[in-house]
């Protein structure tokens, strides 16, 4: 495969300034702000109804912000219809047209430029090979399988060398053996081009598998912004710490470098900053042992445990505290044993 | 011939399948038989015969009438009916064509009504309907008459003859026939345009496709069967409309439709009204195959 795509600029980045979008009185996006530095795959994350594809249709030009701006490399896209922007999507439903064949689609956005004959062709042929639709050149949208059909949504964008694509969840139709084959490949794709890619998905696995940076949005606002074991090790808000991942919360109160916690003290890294709230542990984080660890050992007996084929889980009493470790035979209900929470595994919250 | 096939889980033999099949069409055959192939056999068989001195049909095999067709009439060839023939294909042309440009916006216009008042719309399209199309016409006639604003208008620009009406003329032809077919194209069009998926205008926008271009390559396609329907129901009628002419027209901007009417009226000469019509029909065939032929590549811009 030769290098067809220009090289792309480094550091110049795609800013989204303070965007307010309201649907009568409902507002979908209130106030976001983001920086996405050029040749990041950046993703946007969260629950149905959040404002994802809101946010990605104003990059797009397919919804005007209601306030804010889109800036890409020092210019103010807000004003620019879609057509105008150098930014293409792949639509969720890939929206391909149903009357092109596959290269016909894949030469829209290039004929629609008045590109001429030779580039055309050259770049087809590059769209096809780079996603091996090579064999499906010629057949109709309705002949193809979900994955060709998603395969031929994001050639049609690629070729186009947008500086940002975006992608709407482009892999919801799929299952999940090609899903992750699909996760793979973008990634890939999106390192070799270096272009800046932006991702939308509700699938938080999928999110930490294929991204430089997350997003985290909840109800038309950012939660948090960061790289995926960032976001994972480090939740600064309760609906952070439960929407990626499992995790343990514990209510207590203010100690200095630690917390009062129901069943018992916990040394911290840091003093919380409030009176009373949740420190957070990732199941994985607690360790088991026979013997009493040298800080924060809990004594607990294990209500349940589940053998799960890769790893255990167990539930344990009283402190109501999720354990994930490897496989474990000896590991049942009943036993009582030592649970260690690490210091660098209590994350303090926010809230 | 006796092999043996399922269908639909039964067990049978093709030629019984064959005879069922047989049994399932006699229906249908003999609506189309009493309704189409006999009166359609008449007619051919009509346009061969003689005309009588009062009137009457003589049945003696001539293809006088199709000669008269072809402009051989008694004083030597005249362009008289072919011209007739070409005007109608145009005049019937014409109004499809309008109609489709008038039609898309107002579809769109409707299709964009929040759906309360759209179907206000939609009845203010349809209302025409329930007013006999003679009536309309005459309604036509007093708008375009001398003394209406319009024709007042036209004169006080100079571009009519003082004291002359908007009427008889081409214009108040394409005005009556573009008013009657508006709505047989609006309505297949509007039901098109309802169920629109708009996602691939946005796929093309976001493809770099100007207006024209979006236009053509994701709406249009959609909106092909809606429009058939609406080309046929207007090219077809159109060709042989009499009404209007007759009314709008006058003397001197006569239809096929016209032609056909007075042969089998004040002429009293049936075989050669058959024969018109004949003329028509054959046309008006070659006019959708060609319009099958051309709707196949539709990759316009
Ligand atoms: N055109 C619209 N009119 C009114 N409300 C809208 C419109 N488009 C979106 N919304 C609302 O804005 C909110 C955000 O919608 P959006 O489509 O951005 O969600 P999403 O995060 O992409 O969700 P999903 O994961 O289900 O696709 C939703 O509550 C939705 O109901
Ligand atoms: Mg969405």
């Amino acid at each position: 495969m030769t290098a067809a795509i220009r090289p792309p600029a480094t550091g110049e980045s795609l800013s989204i300034q303070n965007v307010v979008k309201k649907f009568g009185d409902f507002t979908a996006l209130g106030g976001v702000s983001l920086e996405v530095p050029a040749g990041q795959f950046f993703t946007l994350l969260g629950p149905s109804g959040c404002g994802k594809t809101t946010l990605l249709r104003i990059i797009a030009g397919l919804e005007l912000p209601t306030e804010g701006r889109v800036v890409l490399r020092g210019q103010d896209l807000t004003p620019l219809p879609a057509n105008r922007r150098p930014v293409n999507t792949v639509f969720q439903s890939y929206a391909l047209f149903p009357h092109l064949t596959v290269r016909e689609n894949i030469a829209f956005g290039l004929k629609s430029r008045r590109m001429d004959k030779a580039e055309v062709e050259r770049r087809v042929r590059y769209g096809l090979e780079m996603l091996q639709l090579e064999r499906f050149a010629e057949r109709l949208p309705h002949q193809l399988s979900g994955g060709q059909r998603q395969r031929v949504a994001l050639a049609r964008a690629l070729v186009n060398e947008p500086q940002v694509l975006l992608l709407d969840e482009p892999m919801s139709a799929l299952d999940a053996k090609l899903r992750a084959e699909v996760q793979v490949q973008l990634r890939r794709l999106q390192q070799q081009l270096g272009l800046t890619f932006i991702l939308v998905t509700h699938d938080q696995d999928e999110a930490m598998a294929v991204s430089d940076r997350i997003a985290l949005m909840r109800m038309g606002h950012l939660e948090q912004v960061g790289t995926p074991d960032e976001v994972y090790e480090r939740p600064r808000t309760r609906y952070a710490a439960e929407f990626l991942g499992a995790a343990n919360l514990i209510r207590g109160k203010r100690l200095p470098m630690g917390l009062e916690a129901p069943f018992g003290k916990l040394a911290l890294g840091q003093t919380p900053p409030w009176d009373e709230g949740y420190v957070a542990i990732r199941p994985e984080r607690v360790r088991l042992s026979e013997v009493e660890p040298r800080q924060n050992g809990l004594r607990v007996r294990v209500r349940e445990a589940v053998y799960r084929g890769a790893y255990q889980e167990a539930w344990l009493e009283p402190c109501d505290i999720r354990v994930r470790t490897a496989p474990h035979p000896t590991l049942q209900a009943g036993q009582e044993l030592w649970a260690e929470l690490p210091i660098d595994a209590l994350v303090v919250l926010d809230e | 011939m006796n092999r043996l096939l399922v269908w639909f889980g039964e067990l049978t033999t093709p030629a019984r399948l064959y005879r069922r099949g047989l049994w399932f069409l006699l229906p249908a055959a003999i609506w189309i038989l009493g309704l189409l192939v006999i009166p359609g056999l008449s007619l051919v068989a009509l346009s061969f015969a003689e005309r009588g001195p009062y009137g009457e049909v003589v049945w003696n095999f001539s293809l006088e009438n199709y000669r008269r067709l072809l402009g051989y009439g008694l004083f030597g060839w005249s362009p008289d009916t072919i011209l007739i023939l070409l005007r109608s294909l145009w005049v019937a042309f014409v109004t499809t064509l309008i109609c489709i440009v008038l039609a898309y916006p107002l579809a769109f216009f409707i299709a964009s009504r929040p759906p309360r008042t759209r179907y206000l719309w939609l009845a203010l399209v349809i209302i025409p309907f329930w007013t006999n199309l003679v009536i309309r016409t005459y309604a036509w006639q007093m708008l375009l008459a001398p003394d209406f604003p319009f024709a007042r208008l036209a004169q006080a620009l100079g571009l009519l003859a003082p004291d002359s009406g908007l009427y008889p003329s081409p214009l108040a032809v394409y005005i009556g026939m573009i008013t009657a077919f508006l709505p047989f194209v609006v309505l297949p069009l509007f039901s098109s345009v309802e169920r629109l998926d708009w996602s691939l205008v946005e796929a093309a926008q976001d493809l770099y496709a100007s207006r024209i271009r979006t236009f053509f390559q994701a709406i249009w396609p959609q909106t092909l069967p809606g429009l058939t329907v609406g080309i046929i129901l207007t090219f077809i009628p159109a060709m042989g409309m009499f009404v209007i002419p007759d009314l709008l027209g006058g003397a001197k901007y006569l239809l096929v439709g016209n032609l056909i009417q007075q042969q089998f009226y004040a002429s009293r000469d049936w075989p050669y009204g058959a024969a018109v019509s004949l003329g028509l029909m054959v046309l008006t065939l070659i006019g959708l195959a060609i319009y099958r032929r051309r709707g196949k590549d539709v990759d316009l811009v």
